[in-house]
């Protein structure tokens, strides 16, 4: 699952000054309140509501999982529409 | 000696207790085997504790012995946040408030003074052997002196204030003491000097805060100012780390404490003993059945979960207040012919303690969640549970609780008296909950809680530290 690229582009900034992400699995190194800043963007500007069971530090270590978690929950949005 | 209410233990819930009582004109007897001041640790409180301490009309006693003021709480590891103190208006809105932090020898010498000024008799002496009817009910203690002599103390009621001696439990009168969920751990604590403190005089950086560090699963320590120069620095880790350093105490306290968290090494390096250092293993345990015909016990006398939030005193105070109305009753003659006359109040005390040990075991179980919660998601509630706001009576269990109870599939049924808080030897498995001993073997506490993964306890821990070291350096 693609990842929006405002939400990219926001994690490349909480990242600063380390350079951009090209490794879907480098670990990501947002400091904890950059993550809880990362998941009420995701909420408020990318219409992802993250559920209290999806907050798990894993999900949002790299790249990769964090497109697993997206693709996971759209797939979950239509199977139950 | 005859009375209509006895106290064993002069702590902050037995003096409590007693002064509660006085306001309902009833003047009990408090046994209290040490000699005050002595030490004791669990020092810092809840917005509730310090409420009710206003209640008792003793804030004035507070301010003159200049007790730090507490304003909040902030943690330190993988996520870090802070909680402020905060009280619930009558509209039910959150206001900002604050509490103390206290050097327990000086406290509990004034608490235990203010009740004997309000009318309870203090004796020294110990509570050592219970007395029971031919049918089986309490009717009393024999006591013994510090001179040796013994003397049989009748009550209508035995208000069990006893702390880790659990004097009722281990006399059997009441149900099974079992061990609980942080059972594995082992504390180290001592007062010390030139501890570096914040400087402001309230809100998060206030220079008297309750400061928690951790570093992973189940190690962390606590840094709780006791007045303007000394500090308690505590340390607690699984047993087993201790076992493996083959250090003693003191040399095992001073190489690890700046180990939880860089935050913590930054304001340890140059300290200095007041005194040695602390130790106290297994402190974790619960006791069923805990209430009864003729007696009720009061905060660690029955449950203690585990330190991290401080919420000990606020339970011993808190429990002793919710307890006086049915004590009054049995008093008067109700409730007489009941099995258990104090059934409900030991249901409601229940409950809020399995609250707190939610709140507890989510937070080692998922810290990146929990830090969401505190910061956003649920921080009023949690406000609300870190000030010691966590009975029915005050919108418990809150969505966040009930949140944890599903994040750590987990339910709570209060429907079945003989079910409820299940004991929890290891929380996931009741049917290995664990009769307390005082010698239990070592086990790790990551083998304690494992969740039948099927994991080894190594991979667990690994597993953790590679999920939170994801998340990069300390927010
Ligand atoms: C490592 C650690 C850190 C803690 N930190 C905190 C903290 O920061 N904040 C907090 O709120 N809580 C903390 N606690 C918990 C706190 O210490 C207790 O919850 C609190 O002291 C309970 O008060 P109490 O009145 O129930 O019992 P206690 O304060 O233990 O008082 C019991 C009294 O009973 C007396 N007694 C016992 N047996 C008998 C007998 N047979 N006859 C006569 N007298 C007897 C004892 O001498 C004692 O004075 C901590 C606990 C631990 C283990």
């Amino acid at each position: 699952m693609e990842i929006p690229q405002k939400l990219k582009d926001y994690i490349n900034e909480s990242r600063a000054p380390l350079p951009p992400v090209t490794d879907p699995d480098e670990p990501l190194q947002i400091d904890s309140l950059g993550l809880i800043r990362l998941v009420a963007f995701m909420e408020s500007d990318c219409g992802i509501r993250v559920e209290d069971e999806e907050l798990i530090a894993e999900n949002f270590a790299t790249l990769r999982n964090l497109g697993d978690l997206i693709a996971q929950k759209a797939q979950g949005a239509e199977t139950s529409s | 000696m005859k009375t209509d209410v006895l106290i064993i233990g002069g702590g902050p819930g037995g003096s409590a207790a007693a002064m509660l009582l006085a306001k309902e004109g009833i003047k009990p007897i408090i046994l209290e085997q040490e000699e005050f001041p002595r030490f004791h640790i669990g020092e810092s409180m809840t917005g509730e504790a310090g409420a009710l301490l206003r209640r008792l009309g003793l804030e004035k006693q507070m301010l003159e012995s200049e007790y730090p003021v507490k304003h909040g709480v902030r943690v330190f590891g993988t996520s870090s946040w802070f909680i402020p103190v905060a009280r619930r208006d009558e509209n039910w809105n959150l206001q900002s408030a604050s509490t103390w932090q206290v050097r327990r020898s000086d406290f509990d010498a004034m608490m235990l003074r203010e009740a004997q000024a309000r009318g309870a008799t203090v004796i020294r002496g110990t509570a050592a052997k219970a007395v029971l009817t031919d049918d089986g009910v309490l009717r009393g203690v024999v006591m013994r002196r510090p001179d040796g002599s013994t003397e049989e103390i009748e009550a209508q009621v035995v208000l069990d204030c006893s702390g880790m001696a659990t004097f009722l439990a281990n006399q059997k009168v009441t149900g099974p003491k079992y061990v609980g969920s942080y059972d594995k751990q082992i504390a180290f604590f001592a007062h010390v000097k030139g501890v570096i403190r914040d400087s402001e005089t309230s809100g998060e950086m206030a220079k008297d805060n309750t400061l928690i560090f951790y570093k992973k699963k189940f190690h962390w320590g606590w840094s709780i100012p006791v007045d303007h120069e000394v500090v308690s620095l505590g340390l607690v880790v699984p047993t087993a780390e201790f076992v493996a350093h083959k250090q003693t105490p003191n040399a095992f306290f001073l190489s690890y404490l700046p180990e939880i968290n860089p935050e913590l090494a930054r304001r340890v390096q140059d300290i200095e003993f007041v005194e040695s250092v602390h130790v106290i293993p297994n402190y974790s345990y619960q006791v069923r059945g805990f209430c009864g015909k003729g007696f009720i016990c009061i905060g660690d006398a029955h449950r203690f979960v585990d330190p991290i939030f401080s919420f000990g005193l606020s339970a011993a105070l808190r429990e002793a207040e919710f307890a006086i109305p049915h004590v009054v009753a049995y008093l008067s003659g109700e409730g007489r012919d009941e099995a258990n006359p104090f059934d409900a109040h030991q249901c409601f005390c229940e409950k809020a303690t399995d609250n707190l040990e939610d709140m507890i075991d989510l937070f080692w179980e998922q810290p990146f969640a929990f830090s969401v919660f505190v910061h956003h998601r649920y921080r009023a509630e949690l406000t609300d549970a870190f000030a010691g706001r966590v009975y029915e009576t005050e919108h418990q269990p809150s969505n966040a609780i009930l949140q944890f109870r599903k994040m750590l599939k987990r339910e709570r049924d209060y429907e079945h008296p003989d079910d409820y808080s299940i004991p929890i030897g290891s929380r996931y498995h009741p049917e290995r909950a664990a009769l307390w001993a005082p010698d239990s073997v070592v086990e790790t506490t990551e083998e304690w809680m494992d969740q039948g993964t099927g994991q080894k306890p190594e991979e667990e821990a690994n597993k953790f530290a590679a999920s939170t070291q994801a998340l990069g350096s300390v927010g």
